[in-house]
């Protein structure tokens, strides 16, 4: 049985404090993402400026406006990118704007078209006069520089093969100088295709971005020079944009529980530096 | 002169179509047996031509004046073309890698190897996807798009969900192992991960939510931190590094437009 | 028994559902062979979905409504093509599968210089801010002018930290481009800190789905 001296016991548990067992790790994980499931946590939220100009774009489209939803994300992002297409959808539809949905993204567009149809139900949104779903692309650039000058031509059939060209929805409807706003809910970089290839072509067409939580630092230098006009940030974003648009979602009910993680990772860090330093201050 | 070609390449009546369908597959077909009998040295130069003429197509599009009383050049009208021709092509990359699984997984099975039946459960999976997916469009059956909502809604969304889940466990685990202050860079990023982190978090703005909306005082609000950070420092930061990757991005454009582009995959005999 | 068969029957997918995302969480405590089964069943998924999807989504409005609906027999050049992929599995024809993919390539490289220029132009433009700032109301807007002039240093120390052309000899350039790695991590810090945002938001619905969805203990 190895002996432990007396001066090694503190310095056994500044080691231990940094060695805490994962399994510890991932029960205390469990609690605080649970436990307020259980026990709401109320606490005040603020709306950010990134949220609250995507909503103002939104809001200041003329009634009957066109707008094109694109939902290029999957199954694995689905926490932050079905509020947000859920809040987007729901404000669109409650401003009574007409709405194109599509993916480029192949679970997308059964979860974007399942969302909307669900939305459009609860709005009295008539599919083909108020709505219409294009479907899913697998490839990005040459979709995006086709819409710009032709999008009956782009997207001549809807998701189930049905034409386009007669559907109410699409009346008016040439080129990209007659999109009011294009909203693309990602998990992935996809916003600089717009940007590249799209958003320069309309000067009056605003362009949202609702990206997931880890990709909203890169896109703030497109809203800071206008090329994006607002970002809704992952599910804090759309938590904030539930808000606006006064509709108690997913993300709302996500906020008590991603705040106590957020609080246990940044204090499981703390007491790991803390052993850290101790280690080596006596080290010295 | 072009008509004749227009002609041919015309919509055609469905009295001759299938003549006109076969007589495409047969060519394409002669043409494939053409390639495969191509030499060596000629293979590169004609990826090479097939990649730049692809890549002029966009570039002589974004070049080529516009005529102003139309607001087109004379590829403009071929855009949407374009569109369909690389929807269609990209499409049929979806199912690359299925005859690899079928291959991989049809082994495990026909020799019983350890685990055959989760490659079982594998193709199982996947031809009941199959089948119940394609009567879900092209089928009236109810009780098939109840197995199919069952199928994606149900197990392939939250399987996924899942996977990408998974993920929150480790980096719990990793920060608390591996986010140590060893520097002063370590430090800048711990300190700014905090701010923001509780920037973004209803518990973080409840810590300053004593301080006034307006005025001063306001900006020390966290909320108000994060949004500097984000706003100021970091996406100057960004752009500066978006700059090196966009002119980066264009080079390296230029050199597989160009087939100049050198590695494993560009330079291996082919 | 029997209200629980009901509710079975009732919500299957949610069933389904949550025994997948049991099944595949058990990997937390370690590799098991209960998780395997359901990677492997989660794998077969995906890939029938994807073939639903080329059939469904791309076989059917790109190939066969155009060409025997509309009578475009030309698509089938494009479809033989696009058959040119699946030769990446013949160890003797692989090279033929290059044409398509070439052909992609060249698609995106072609659309490269309107991206750049649409991209980063307006980008250039905008980095150039005013230090002397005015409201709309006359006065000196002093903290608009630090925050710009904040911005531009941040901009240009972290370029010159990429300066990899020449040695940087010169102690001005030196010690910018330390500074730019400083502010670099500040950058790098934001990330980590949304990251966090977002791996916890993908937990939690997880737990949500379990809880709200499946067991109806919360609302």
């Amino acid at each position: 049985m190895a002996m432990t001296s007396p001066t090694s016991q503190p310095s056994d548990f500044w080691h231990r404090i940094q060695a805490i067992d994962r399994r510890v790790l991932y029960v205390l994980l469990l609690v605080v993402i649970i436990l307020p499931l259980f026990v709401p946590i109320r606490l005040p939220m603020v709306t950010m400026p990134s949220t609250q100009k995507l909503y103002q774009a939104i809001e200041s489209i003329p009634e009957g406006g066109f707008v094109i939803v694109s939902a290029t994300w999957s199954g694995g992002t689905r926490a932050e990118n079905m509020p947000q297409t859920e809040a987007i959808l729901r404000h669109l539809m409650k401003r009574r704007l007409r709405v194109a949905v599509f993916s480029f993204d192949q679970q997308g567009s059964q979860f974007s078209y399942n969302i909307a149809s669900r939305l459009a139900k609860e709005y009295n949104y008539e599919y083909g006069k108020d709505w219409v779903h294009w479907g899913f692309r697998p490839i990005v650039g040459v979709v995006m520089k086709s819409l710009v000058r032709d999008i009956p031509g782009t997207f001549t059939t809807d998701r189930d093969g049905k034409p386009t060209k007669d559907m109410e929805v699409m009346k008016g409807i040439r080129d990209i100088k007659d999109v009011d706003a294009i909203v693309e809910i990602a998990a992935s970089g996809i916003y600089m295709d717009w940007i590249g290839l799209v958003v320069g072509a309309n000067p009056n067409l605003k362009f949202g971005f609702c990206p997931t939580a880890v990709m909203a630092p890169e896109t703030y230098p497109y809203m800071d020079s206008g090329q994006i006009v607002g970002i809704m940030e992952g599910m804090r974003g759309a938590a904030e944009y539930e808000q606006l648009i006064r509709a108690t979602g997913l993300a709302t009910k996500g906020m008590g529980s991603i705040s106590l993680a957020h609080v246990l990772i940044m204090l499981l860090i703390i007491i790991g530096n803390i052993g850290y330093i101790a280690t080596r201050a006596r080290g010295r | 002169m072009l008509e004749p070609i227009v002609r041919f390449f015309s919509a055609k009546p469905p009295a001759v179509l299938p003549y006109y369908v076969a007589g495409a597959v047969i060519f394409s077909i002669l043409v494939i047996l053409l390639l495969i009998n191509l030499p060596s040295r000629m293979r590169k130069p004609l990826i090479a031509i097939v990649t730049f003429l692809a890549g002029l197509f966009y570039a002589a599009e974004f070049f080529l004046p516009i005529d102003r009383a139309t607001n087109k050049n004379v590829l403009t009208d071929y855009l949407v073309s374009a569109s369909k021709l690389g929807s269609l092509l990209g499409g049929m990359t979806l199912t690359l890698g299925i005859l690899s699984l079928l291959r991989v997984h049809g082994r495990n099975i026909a020799r019983l190897r350890a685990g055959w039946y989760n490659s079982l459960a594998l193709l199982v999976a996947m031809v009941s996807m199959v089948v119940f997916g394609l009567m879900d469009k092209y089928g009236a059956n109810a009780s098939a798009k109840k197995v199919f909502n069952v199928l994606f809604e149900g197990m392939l969304i939250n399987m996924d969900a899942t996977m990408f889940s998974l993920i929150a466990f480790y980096i719990v685990s990793a920060s608390y192992r591996a986010f140590r202050i060893r520097s002063i860079e370590a430090t800048i990023l711990m300190v700014t991960a905090f701010l923001v982190m509780l920037g973004q978090v209803p518990v973080g703005n409840a810590m300053t939510d004593w301080l006034p909306r307006e005025g001063f005082f306001a900006s020390l609000r966290v909320e108000n931190i994060k949004q500097w950070i984000l706003s100021q420092v970091n996406a100057a930061a960004l752009r500066a590094i978006a700059f090196g990757l966009g002119v980066g991005g264009l080079a390296i454009s230029l050199r597989i437009w160009l087939s100049l582009e050198r590695g494993a995959y560009f330079e291996k005999e082919i | 028994m029997e209200a629980l068969w009901q509710d079975i029957l009732s919500r299957p997918a949610i069933y389904a559902g949550a025994i997948c995302t049991i099944g595949l969480m058990t990997l937390v405590y370690r590799e098991n062979a209960v998780y395997r089964f359901f990677e492997h069943v989660f794998i077969g998924l995906a890939a029938g979905f994807s073939i639903v999807v080329l059939i469904k989504e791309i076989l059917d409005p790109f190939l066969y409504q155009p060409v025997f609906k509309k009578g475009e027999w030309y698509w089938t050049f494009v479809f033989m093509f696009g058959l040119l992929f699946y030769f990446i599995h013949s160890r003797k024809y692989n090279w033929l599968s290059r044409l398509p993919i070439g052909f992609l390539m060249g698609f995106a490289a072609g659309q490269a210089f309107q991206s750049f220029a649409n991209t980063y132009l307006p980008q250039i433009a905008v980095s150039f801010r005013p230090l002397y700032v005015t409201r709309a109301d006359g006065s000196v807007d002093v903290s608009a002018g630090i925050n710009n002039l904040i911005f531009m240093i941040v901009l240009v120390t972290v370029m010159s930290y990429f300066f990899f052309s020449f040695e940087q000899k010169s102690k001005v350039i030196r010690n910018s481009a330390q500074f730019g790695r400083w502010v670099m991590m500040v950058a790098f810090g934001a990330i980590f800190g949304t990251t966090i945002m977002a791996r916890m938001a993908l937990l939690f619905d997880r737990m949500y789905f379990l809880f709200s969805d499946w067991l109806r203990w919360v609302q």
